[in-house]
């Protein structure tokens, strides 16, 4: 069977279970800050249920609970601290469980507590894990993880997770993660308005032995996440097997030590969208995604990666198709703005009105592999130290490309044929790489070059490496040329 | 080609000035009709008087000489025997060139040549001027190289150096590179229809430079870029009109359009700035700017702000799709500014200012939507009535997420974010506002009111920790 039908399959079962559940849940309603569990039962009379009580009386009920918060005693506004004496029992019901502070004000800090001592942690004990929420809190100063949400037994969690929820919670100052999920296969996790800021590892991560179906993470922020030894990302999603259905939107990610966001499959990726998502200040990359063995369906719209250690934009993968850029910002930083990685074949990309200036290294780079149907437009590659654009393969197009003052402006690199560059603009290039406008490498043949602008460049305007241009066609072009096959 | 701006566009004293324009046109229309053309077929700088079809019988110099001899619009062309197009890259070296006086306009073409002069470090490479008084129109450079003046490589000049006060009109500058020079420069009375187009000015002390000292109207730069000092400049004294910078690039200076006067329908589109000592793409007048409007700018490492709208008024600026990193102010609004759209704005890392600024009295009745501030010193902070703030997110500024000053009523937040600021998410100082519907989080105080009773403010359905009154909910 296909991981992901596997995770489908869990995802589906433990929904249908837990629907049968929630008839029996009951609430819980944390009416004290005190860290006690004094008669070990939670009771509604006043000061009666300590977090710990609650914990411990959901888990003595086979339903989805939730533990709700006295907005009496946890003020919205000026929240209630519950400081932790001893480290909190785990939740471990299988059908989930539902930590809410709507209408209060929450917060659940370490106290006491010492090391490798984790937050709130949610488990089901030998069981895939359903519908756990936790919503509206804050939980901080842990020497462990804020928030873990584990399928099956902690810490292993060997089993899947279906439909775990983080929304509106602020998780900071942790050893380890803020928020982690982690499980075989992870299904439909919803993280919405998490902020996690300062902690040892990632922000936020969701770790899957199995597939990672269907994440997505709405409006969250990340900063100060990881260090650079550990190079943890912000945001952080891998699978040995899959990844598949992910969405991150509005999102950002600063000062972390490694990538803002990482989403590695060791197997394959698909269908993975970033939206409005600003990576800045990182140790690493801005953004790195992909696929071992294989990549597709890779869109990235409206992404701003200013300023970080490695590359603005990282996107790897065996064989990649379907890879969509449009409206990426990636300025300044100490690799590429956008470095391509396609371990075998890239076929089929799409890349729109983006703007890759003042990078250390290229401005969009391709780097290695066969790289065929790319489709390069709306372009400004400025001010890079490397080349503008550089593409190696096949039947690519470049159309209304302005790379300029980089340190050469286009290179076609081989082995390649077909490609076309029209349009484009290639001036000032002056750098240590040749300073050449627009370039076609030895080997690289059957190109049209059409309709350009390459003026003042430190090297040649037109430079084509087959002797005599040869299989190349070189048209109507505003340039200073040495050689009479390019015009 | 823009139109030339209605009259309803300008000032009643632009407006007189405009139909002078009108009115030359018309009299420089008959003039192609007498037309002559030489063209260039000799790499030398010299000249018998006489610009001669035999071979190596015509200068450059001699072609200008001639063509200032001749009534009408003429055009020097090159022969593409003694400059090919293609597999040539000899200099023409030539000392100061004759200036090119005719006002019916002249045309310089190196069209399908390859035509690049050293101008040996005089003035200029190409003046065009006419007498005191005399307008000049219908003057074209097109497909050539320029490089080594001391002043503007190529110089329009209405009405002669030093004043430049006659009027200009129908200038074209098309797929010229300029390098090591003073750039492009077109100066006049009333300036209109100029166009310039895929051209390059690299390695220079001077960018495009384009200024009527009573209007600038009907004017665009597009498919440009400046490498060097300078940037894009249009500049129009008594007033602005109908003038579009699109798909440009400017480094180490930026692109202004500037109005000592009023200012209406000005865009800056699709342009990207970078490392400008000064802003990077500004629109500023000292009386009105109406329909400013900049969408799809990308301005990064700027020393002022990344874009900018300045105006003793503004009505109905618009801003799309700005994207500013590491600057002064992202962002910014100078004036009183009724209405406007500020939409789809990303304003990242480092501005040491304020990231959406509305400085000035003012901004009244402005819809601010899809705006992302990361790491600025305060993320939006605007000052007046009435305005509208949706999907705003300020994520880890230094001193405060969204700031709101109002004393008028009807502003609103909602479905914002504010995370991890250093100061308040959200602060209110304002009466008849509603906050609703936002998430504050991780800020050194979440929401915040500067009234203790919410005043009129209501505040509803906010996801957040911390806040400064009990009325917040």
């Amino acid at each position: 069977m296909h991981p992901l039908s596997h995770a489908i399959i869990i995802v589906v079962v433990t929904f249908a279970a837990l629907s049968a559940a929630d008839a029996r849940a009951a609430t819980f309603v944390v009416n004290t800050t005190a860290d006690t569990s004094d008669d070990g039962e939670c009771t509604t009379t006043p000061g009666g249920c300590s977090l710990r009580e609650a914990l411990v009386a959901s888990n003595a009920s086979s339903a989805r609970d939730t533990i709700a918060f006295d907005p009496a005693v946890f003020p919205l506004g000026d929240p209630g601290v519950i400081s932790l004496t001893t480290p909190l029992p785990l939740a471990f019901d299988p059908a989930g469980a539902n930590l809410d502070g709507a209408g209060a004000g929450v917060v659940v800090q370490a106290g006491a507590v010492g090391a490798g001592v984790d937050g709130l942690v949610f488990s089901s004990g030998g069981f895939p894990l359903g519908s756990v929420r936790v919503a509206n809190v804050t939980v901080r100063d842990f020497q462990g993880t804020a928030v873990v949400i584990c399928g099956g037994n902690f810490p292993a969690c060997a089993n899947d997770v279906a439909k775990p929820v983080v929304e509106n919670v602020h998780v900071s100052d942790t050893a380890n993660a803020g928020v982690a999920i982690r499980g075989r296969a992870i299904g439909k996790a919803r993280l919405t308005n998490v902020v996690a800021s300062s902690h040892g590892e990632s922000g936020i991560a969701l770790d899957a032995s199995g597939a990672l179906v269907a994440t997505r993470i709405e409006g969250c922020a990340v900063r100060d996440a990881g260090t650079p030894q550990n190079g943890a990302a912000g945001i952080q999603l891998t699978s040995p097997v899959a990844i598949t259905g992910t969405s991150i939107a509005n999102s950002v990610g600063i000062g972390n030590g490694g990538p803002a966001i990482l989403v590695r499959s060791e197997g394959t990726l698909s269908n993975t969208k970033l939206t409005k998502v600003v990576a800045t200040g990182n140790d690493g990359s801005g953004l790195v995604i992909g696929g071992v063995v294989a990549a597709a369906g890779l869109a990235l719209a409206d992404v701003v990666a200013v300023e970080n250690e490695i590359q603005g934009v990282a996107l790897f993968g065996g064989a990649m198709t379907g890879v969509g850029v449009k409206g990426l910002v990636a300025n300044r930083n100490g690799g590429a703005g956008l470095r391509i990685a396609p371990s075998a074949t890239l076929v089929g990309a799409k890349i729109a009105d983006v703007r890759a200036v003042g990078n250390a290294e290229e401005g969009i780079d391709f780097l290695a592999g066969d790289v065929r149907g790319v489709q390069i437009t709306r372009t400004v590659v400025a001010k890079n130290v490397g080349v503008g654009v550089r593409v190696r393969g096949s039947s690519n197009v470049l159309k209304r490309v302005r790379a300029d003052a980089n340190g050469a402006g286009i290179h076609l690199d081989a082995p390649g044929g077909g490609n076309v560059i029209e349009q484009c603009h290639a001036h000032g290039n002056d750098g240590v790489v040749g300073g050449a406008g627009i370039r076609v490498a030895a080997g690289n043949t059957g190109n049209v070059i059409r309709k350009n602008a390459a003026q003042i460049n430190d090297g040649p305007n037109l430079a084509d490496g087959n002797p005599d241009c040869a299989g190349n066609t070189w048209t109507d072009n505003f340039a200073v040329t040495n050689a009479a096959c390019l015009d | 080609m823009d139109r030339v701006p209605s009259r309803s566009d300008l000032r009643p004293s632009i407006r007189r000035r405009g139909v002078g324009v009108m009115l030359l046109l018309c009299v420089a229309s008959g003039a192609p009709a007498r037309a002559a053309t030489f063209t260039v077929n000799s790499l030398l700088d010299t000249t018998d008087g006489a610009c001669a079809s035999a071979a190596g019988g015509c200068t450059l110099r001699e072609a200008i000489e001639a063509a200032n001899g001749a009534a009408g619009r003429d055009a020097i062309l090159f022969d593409r025997a003694v400059f090919p197009s293609a597999g040539f890259t000899d200099f023409i070296t030539v000392n100061a060139l004759p200036v090119i006086t005719d006002p019916a306009g002249t045309v310089i073409d190196g069209e399908g040549a390859t035509v690049r002069l050293n101008c040996s470090g005089s003035q200029h490479c190409f003046a065009f001027a006419t007498a005191p008084g005399v307008p000049l129109a219908k003057v074209t450079v097109a497909n050539l190289g320029v490089l080594n003046t001391t002043l503007a490589a190529i110089d329009v000049c209405g009405g002669g150096p030093p004043s430049c006060d006659a009027d200009v009109s129908d200038v074209l500058i098309e797929r010229v590179a300029v390098g090591s020079a003073l750039g492009i420069r077109v100066e006049g009375g009333v300036v209109s229809k100029v166009r310039v187009a895929d051209t390059i000015v690299s390695n220079s002390q001077g960018g495009i430079f384009i200024e009527g000292e009573d209007a600038l109207l009907g004017t665009r730069v597009e498919r440009s870029a400046t490498h060097g000092a300078g940037g894009i400049y249009l500049l129009g004294e008594g007033g602005v009109a109908g003038v579009t910078i699109e798909d440009a690039l400017a480094l180490i200076d930026g692109i202004v359009v500037q109005s000592s006067a009023d200012l209406a329908k000005v865009k800056i589109a699709d342009a990207t700035t970078f490392e400008t000592i000064d802003s990077g793409a500004r629109i500023i007048a000292d009386g009105t700017t109406t329909g400013a409007t900049i969408t799809n700018v990308v301005a990064s490492s700027f020393g002022q702000s990344g874009v900018q709208v300045a105006g003793a008024v503004n009505r109905g600026p618009t801003m799309r799709r700005i994207r500013t990193d590491r600057g002064g102010n992202g962002v910014a609004l100078v004036g009183s500014t009724d209405g406007g759209k500020f939409q789809d704005l990303m304003m990242v890392v480092g501005n040491v200012g304020v990231a959406f600024l509305a400085a000035g009295t003012s901004v009244a009745n402005a819809k601010i939507t899809d705006v992302v501030s990361v790491a600025n010193e305060v993320g939006v902070f605007v000052s007046g009535p009435a305005n509208k703030f949706k999907n705003v997110t300020a994520v880890a500024n230094v001193s405060g997420g969204i700031g709101v000053v109002s004393s008028g009523g009807g502003t609103v937040v909602e479905k914002s974010r504010a995370m991890a600021n250093g100061g308040p998410g959200i602060a209110l100082d304002a009466q008849g506002a509603a906050v609703k519907k936002n998430v504050a989080l991780g800020n050194d105080g979440d929401l915040s009111d500067d009234d203790p009773s919410c005043g009129t403010n209501v505040w509803e359905k906010n996801a957040f920790r911390l806040g400064s009154a009990p009325c917040i909910r």
